[in-house]
């Protein structure tokens, strides 16, 4: 059964906080949303970019996982989590969490289990990009990652949280409070892998992104 | 932040001997994890091996050094 909590999103149009919700787990309403609302705004704006001739290297790294199957691998397995945030009948992010494979990588707590975010995406529409027009929420994804926290806290993890980041998110992580340990040969496409610690979690629960 | 709701807990009562409880407290030490999270942890690894052993999957041990494989035998 999916649970529901209130949360709140910034809606940058009006500079105002919107009552939002955070979902647990994600349904087949927030799939349609991502087959039907994000995938056909996603390849607008990535057409859009290739016909002005912006190379690969500068196209958006976002926007190619699916969706459907990244959370049908992960139906029924307790190992796992997945979330949504919805606000005005829209999916605005989704997120996957691993509870069991994954474990620390900083020294002094190696080898302590951790949560480790296996996908984290924002509506294409609340993606902060220059290129395009602002995001029409802010918040999103800072609500996903401080759901991954407080179950890391919930679960005795006392708020370690670990990823691979797409190459063009690592600075927002880095405002987070993670750490950046570098290229991961052992993992695809060569991803830095990042970590937030137990200190810099609670200060991120508590004041957010940092400027 | 606003923290979510979670979901309801039931209780059970675990009998286990003297050797298991020595274990569960000495992994609950490790780890630094309370024992009711190290009961969770090992549940959700065990699900995950016998839904990836159902799919057709084997289950290895790698040796950082040498590289060398070991299957885990789960019959």
């Amino acid at each position: 059964m999916t649970e529901s909590s209130p949360v709140y999103l910034r809606e940058i149009a009006t500079d105002s906080l919107v009552a939002a919700e955070l979902l647990t787990p994600v349904t087949d309403r927030q799939i349609l949303d991502w087959e039907t609302l994000w995938k056909p705004a996603t390849e607008k704006r990535k057409s859009l970019l290739s016909s002005k001739g912006v190379p690969a290297s500068e196209m958006p790294q976002t926007g190619h996982w699916l969706w459907d199957q990244k959370l049908h691998e992960i139906q029924s397995l307790i190992s796992h989590m997945s979330f949504a945030v919805t606000c005005n009948s829209q999916t605005q992010g989704l997120m996957r969490l691993d509870l069991a494979t994954q474990r620390s990588r900083i020294e002094s707590t190696k080898n302590q289990h951790l949560v480790y975010i296996d996908y984290l995406e924002v509506a294409p529409w609340n993606w902060t990009d220059p290129r395009f027009d602002p995001p029409k929420y802010k918040l999103a994804g800072s609500l996903l990652l401080g759901a991954a926290i407080q179950i890391s806290q919930m679960n005795d993890f006392k708020g370690r949280v670990g990823l691979h980041s797409l190459p063009q998110a690592v600075s927002w992580y880095n405002k987070c409070g993670f750490t950046n340990f570098g290229a991961d040969s052992s993992y695809k496409g060569n991803l830095p892998y990042m970590e937030i610690t137990t200190e810099n979690a609670n200060r991120f629960l508590e004041l957010g992104v940092s400027k | 932040m606003s923290t979510f709701k979670t979901t309801a807990k039931r209780t059970m009562t675990l009998n286990l001997t003297d050797m298991e409880m020595k274990v569960l407290e000495g992994l609950s030490e490790k780890k630094d994890i309370n024992k009711t999270s190290v009961l969770r942890q090992a549940l959700r690894l065990y699900q995950l091996v016998e839904t990836r052993i159902e799919s057709g999957n084997k289950l290895y041990f790698e040796n950082e050094g040498t590289k060398e494989k070991a299957e885990i035998m789960l019959v």
